[in-house]
């Protein structure tokens, strides 16, 4: 087995709020091959913006704090790097899409000058090269008559044309992984599903590794090779898609499944599953999921599950999975 | 060795003596620079605004008549170097001095003298005194370059006053020719005096630059190249440029004395420059109230303790005074009139005879013109009006508002009482103060308007005197009004500025005469 | 664009009527020029010919029609104070304060940027609770008292700078620095808590993830940002300026357009007071049009709106 992109270990990520300290990311493994697009999938809460910030080493300072763990691409430990070394590989073999496309593009820049910066930073590029590369990421992304898009104010696209010209600014220097954080949330449905293809095709030309952040399950089943579920800052299950759909094992994945089936049109909050999402600064000492698990057994509520291994790629943290493992084996 | 010894410390002497001795035609030199609270208006026409310019007028003009450090008319340092009146006193001639230039070389003559009253009694005239001139001047003519003859509706013992330095700027004398030729818009920036210095810039709200126009100037001889006036509005600022050195004489309050003093400046002062005098409104008018019994006057002027003004809030830079006319007066002796007792028994007294022993309430105009402290005075009043159980409100406002109230337009409401400083100048119009009906006056009484006709139409200065002694005492009898203090003008002199002349009884500061040894 | 502009003309020809009426009517009800003007010793006749010679005798409503149809043609009449035209004496006074507040802007806002900017970027910092300390300082010490201080410590103690008038460009130092320490308080606040709420919003966000260094990041991104929500308050600080300005010019003798307002109202100068209130009245509303003009240049979201 060829050395993964990107493996993360043990991350462990912390806020200091007025309220005490939140572990928004508590213990997260996974890792990202080659050419793969993983997802993350989990309620809003769950850690997993958290978890791509960190990967980029973007955590608001100085409330938040990086507290151990290991993110290494093609081997390298990202957390052991200067700011500086850091920054070549912010938008150089790292991108990344946020969330809402209306207010990630600075409004006082033209397009042109937003692709161009990034550009100007990773690449030895100058001049009438500079321009030509920005015109052709344009096109590269669909937007229509490119060269005269570059003089335009962010404010005069729509949100899914403007989602693209992110999309083209995070993949101007040619990655080597892209984390799209929530890339579609923001847009409409139609929109939606148009700009998921353009993911996949850009993946698919690239070969490049995509870390689609996501609630969606559905969007993680038509773009993503694997993908892990997180829950109160930590990874509960990870397994291919197939893997996920065909075979969930946690009772949470379980949950989460059966919401999307019955509820068509997706929701920050899942209300299938009973209960409250959980508190992170109040999590109890066993299993995070275990107040609002059918299924809870006394130990689920005494110690935290260890990981059980329940095929290949497929690992899933349940006390209650884990025994049944056991007896299987 | 001895004898060279002697002829060098000789030598010495004479080389000491070359340098050090001023000789009595000395070139002007260097520059003073006056600090001032304002420059008024930086129009230089005696008669189109304000009479108070005179800081910076009387250098530059010569007057009709100039009075002495004593306030009397001076025909030696006057451009009328000698007058004559006629038996029935209203036919006045003035021989106008010959040989005097305008700055532009042109000379100076009768015409230009006619021309000054010409304009005092127009109706243009701003600079005060215009109804004065239009009641008793008839006419003017002149009799050859160098007579003037002044012909009058009625005697008027002040004509002297009204043509000299002693109350503003209509006795000054500028060029007809160049104003007939130039007109008044443009002598009004580029004026043509005869006096010791010329305007050399005037810059609206900050400075003011004279020039020495001559070595020699024959009422005085210009000290310095240039006297520069600058504006400095905030008595702080104003402190902190002369210690600065960025001016050598400013014009400074009482609370700043001690200051200037640990800094090592010299305080010069001109003694009681200013006459305070507290008046009754409306009294005898159905608004006068209980204002209008005279026990009621007397017992809130003898509630008042002058001595205890004088020297905790002026802290004695000014005397008491008994009379409400200036201590020197031209008109006025001073001396038979003593200062009020302070009686606040006696005062209590009083009020119960007038049936007032539970008191009544009274308000106090205050406002600040010449003299910051006068707030810190009309607030002393209150309280000793309310240690006899008057209940006095002290109203504060500013200057300009006052004014509609003093002159009638503006009603008050109850009894009230206002304190005025005065510029303790020798002039002050019977008529304009206590009159009946005449805007400014306090007072509605008939038997005192006799007494003012009858001052008016006296016909020699000794009866005018007499006259003038018996209405003050009938004034001060009736309590109508009473003087409270008269204060000190103080400056503060940078290191270089010796004490001069300041005169008595001007609003000018004669700044042309530092440095003479007049 | 130009129909904003259209607008907002007539907007500022409605207020200055209001401004005109406002203000006419307010000095009249307030003071008296012929009681101020009037000599000692005048008679009632003395009182009312002065009245008709400032043309106070006409009914209200004529005198003001008559100041109005002339003010339109930019004639103000003669002070009646010095029977200077109004015109003049505005035209000289206001170059002095024009410079004086373009000064005391640039070092208003020199001081300003780094002060808010360094403030939000070190949020919570001990500079940054310095910086507020300065700043809430500025706000809070009278103007009057600061540029007093100032004139101790500079001219009196130290004898390095003027302490008043305007002669030279050294003399623009301690007035400039006194209106600025005013000025800039409320741009610091402002740029801190503007450049708080932009640092946190996702196109600086973006920035980073594009790997651009923190100080373009800053200084670039976020200020140019911040500097635009500072600009759309340019029309407020402008009355603040002015405002500013008078008692500056009061405490270091600046022959300015506040000195000459405080002139007219202790002279009580009809046509002078009218005259500096619409001026400065038509002064601000066109600088603060200017700057509503360059913020929408300035920011793409409205210059190509629609």
């Amino acid at each position: 087995m060829t050395q993964p992109l990107l493996k993360v270990t043990d991350l462990k990520t912390q806020f200091r709020t007025k309220w005490g300290l939140v572990k928004a990311v508590d213990g997260v493994s996974f890792h990202v091959k080659h050419g793969e697009t993983f997802g993350i999938v989990g309620e809003s809460g769950s850690g997993k913006s958290v978890t791509s910030l960190s990967i980029m080493r973007l955590i608001p300072q100085p409330a938040g704090r990086i507290v151990s763990g290991a993110i290494e691409l093609d081997g390298l430990n990202l957390l052991e790097l200067s700011e500086k070394e850091m920054r070549d590989y912010r938008g150089g073999k790292i991108g990344m899409i946020l969330q809402d496309p209306l207010s990630s593009l600075n409004p006082l820049f033209t397009i042109g000058s937003q692709i161009i910066e990034g550009l100007r930073i990773h690449t030895s590029l100058k001049g009438r090269s500079l321009k030509e590369r920005a015109i052709d990421l344009l096109r590269r992304v669909h937007i229509p008559s490119p060269a005269m898009r570059m003089k335009d104010w962010p404010h005069l696209l729509s949100g899914g044309m403007r989602q693209r010209v992110v999309g083209a600014i995070s993949i101007s220097c040619e990655p080597e992984l892209l984390i799209a954080d929530e890339p579609t949330t923001a847009l409409d449905a139609t929109i939606q599903l148009q700009y998921l293809n353009l993911l996949k095709r850009i993946q698919k030309e690239t070969r490049l590794s995509i870390i689609f952040v996501t609630h969606d399950l559905g969007a993680v089943a038509y773009l993503c090779h694997r993908a892990a579920v997180m829950y109160a800052g930590r990874i509960v299950e990870t397994a291919t898609v197939k893997d996920l759909f065909d075979k969930p094992a946690h009772p949470y994945t379980i949950g989460l499944l059966n919401s999307m089936q019955k509820v068509e049109k997706k929701a920050d909050h899942i209300e299938s599953i009973k209960g409250q999402p959980p508190n992170l600064k109040n999590l109890p000492i066993g299993c995070s999921f275990a107040p609002r698990c059918d299924q809870v057994k006394d130990i689920c509520k005494e110690k935290y599950p260890e990981e059980t291994e329940l095929g290949a790629d497929h690992l899933v943290r349940c006390w209650v999975v884990k025994k049944e493992a056991v007896k299987i084996k | 060795m001895n004898k060279l010894n002697k002829l060098f410390a000789a030598l010495l002497l004479l080389l000491v003596t070359m340098f050090v001795h001023t000789p009595a035609d000395a070139e002007p030199a260097g520059e003073l620079r006056v600090g001032l609270t304002t420059l008024y208006n930086q129009t230089f026409h005696p008669t189109t605004a304000s009479g108070y310019r005179l800081s910076y007028m009387s250098p530059i003009f010569d007057f009709i008549i100039t009075t002495d450090k004593n306030g009397e008319p001076d025909p030696s340092n006057s451009l009328a170097h000698k007058w004559e009146v006629s038996e029935d006193r209203l036919k006045w001639t003035f021989h106008i001095r010959e040989g005097v230039k305008f700055h532009d070389g042109t000379s100076l003559t009768a015409k230009d003298a006619k021309f000054a009253i010409d304009n005092a009694s127009s109706k243009n005239n701003r600079a005060g005194r215009k109804s004065d001139f239009n009641a008793f001047v008839k006419n003017v003519e002149t009799e050859g370059d160098y007579t003037m003859i002044i012909n009058l509706n009625k005697p008027w013992q002040f004509i002297l006053y009204f043509l000299s330095d002693a109350i503003g700027t209509q006795g000054i004398v500028f060029p007809k020719d160049y104003v007939d030729k130039h007109g008044i818009d443009h002598f009004m920036k580029n004026p043509i005096g005869s006096g010791p210095y010329r305007l050399k810039e005037s810059v609206a709200r900050d400075h003011i630059t004279l020039e020495a126009a001559g070595a020699k100037h024959w009422r005085v001889d210009p000290t310095y190249q240039t006297i520069t006036f600058k504006l400095l509005p905030e008595s702080g600022t104003r402190l902190a440029a002369l210690k600065t050195g960025e001016v050598d004489l400013v014009q400074i309050g009482v609370s700043d004395v001690s200051s200037v003093e640990k800094d090592g400046f010299r305080i010069f002062k001109k003694k009681n420059g200013l006459l305070l005098d507290l008046s009754f409104l409306r009294v005898g008018d159905k608004t006068g109230g209980v204002l209008n019994d005279k026990r009621v006057r007397e017992a809130l002027i003898k509630a008042i303790d002058k001595n205890a003004i004088v020297n905790q809030i002026l802290m004695g830079n000014g005397s008491t005074i008994g009379t409400t006319l200036p201590q020197f007066s031209w008109a006025v002796d001073y001396s038979p009139f003593p200062v009020t007792e302070y009686n606040p028994d006696e005062a209590k007294k009083l009020l119960a005879e007038a049936g007032l022993a539970n008191g009544f309430s009274i308000n106090i105009y205050s406002f600040v013109t010449r003299l910051p402290e006068t707030k810190l005075i009309n607030e002393a009043i209150a309280g000793y009006w309310s240690a006899i159980g008057v209940e006095a409100k002290v109203l504060e406002m500013a200057y300009n508002a006052f004014r509609p109230v003093w002159v009638k337009k503006k009603e008050v409401t109850g009894p009230s009482a206002f304190l005025m400083a005065w510029p303790n100048r020798t002039i002050y119009s019977w008529r304009g103060k206590y009159f009946s009906g005449n805007p400014f006056s306090t007072v509605n009484d008939p038997e005192l308007d006799k007494m003012i006709n009858e001052v008016e139409a006296s016909s020699s200065v000794a009866d005018y005197k007499k006259i003038s002694q018996r209405n003050m005492k009938y004034v001060l009898d009736q309590s109508f009004a009473t003087g409270v203090a008269l204060a000190d003008d103080l400056f503060a002199l940078g290191k270089d500025v010796p004490a001069w002349n300041i005169g008595r009884n001007i609003q000018s500061f004669r700044i042309e005469f530092i440095g003479s040894d007049e | 664009m130009k129909r904003f502009i259209v607008v907002r003309i007539v907007q500022m020809f409605v207020t200055l009527i209001l401004l005109s009426v406002l203000i006419f009517s307010l000095i009249r009800i307030s003071g008296d020029p012929a009681a101020l003007l009037l000599d000692e010793s005048a008679t009632e006749k003395d009182y009312q010919l002065l009245r008709v010679e400032l043309g106070l005798d006409e009914p209200i409503i004529a005198q003001y029609f008559k100041f109005i149809s002339r003010a339109a043609v930019g004639d103000f009449g003669l002070s009646t104070n010095d029977r200077v035209p109004v015109l003049i004496s505005i035209g000289g006074a206001l170059p002095n304060t024009a410079r004086l507040a373009l000064t005391s802007l640039v070092l208003a806002l020199s001081m300003a940027v780094p002060l808010g900017v360094i403030s939000a970027v070190k949020k919570g910092s001990v500079y940054d609770h310095f910086a507020r300390v300065i700043a809430g300082l500025g706000q809070s010490v009278p103007t009057f008292w600061v540029g007093l201080v100032l004139i101790q410590i500079f001219a009196v103690n130290f004898r390095i700078l003027p302490s008043s008038g305007m002669e030279t460009s050294a003399h623009y130092i301690l007035p400039s620095a006194t209106l600025a320490l005013f000025m800039m308080s409320g741009f610091a606040r402002l740029l801190r808590s503007s450049m708080l709420e932009v640092l946190d919003s996702e196109f600086i966000k973006l920035a980073r993830i594009k790997g651009v260094s923190e100080s373009s990041v800053v200084w670039k991104h976020a200020l140019r940002n911040s500097l635009m929500s500072v600009l759309s308050f340019g029309g407020m600080y402008i009355a603040i300026l002015m405002t500013g300005t008078i008692l500056v010019e009061t405490v270091f003798a600046w022959p300015g357009l506040g000195r000459l307002a405080y002139e007219g109202i202790i002279n009580q100068d009809f046509p002078l007071i009218q005259g500096v209130v619409l001026i400065g009245g038509v002064i601000v509303m066109l600088s603060s049009l200017l700057t509503d003009i360059l913020y929408a240049y300035l920011d793409p979201r409205i210059r190509f709106s629609g």
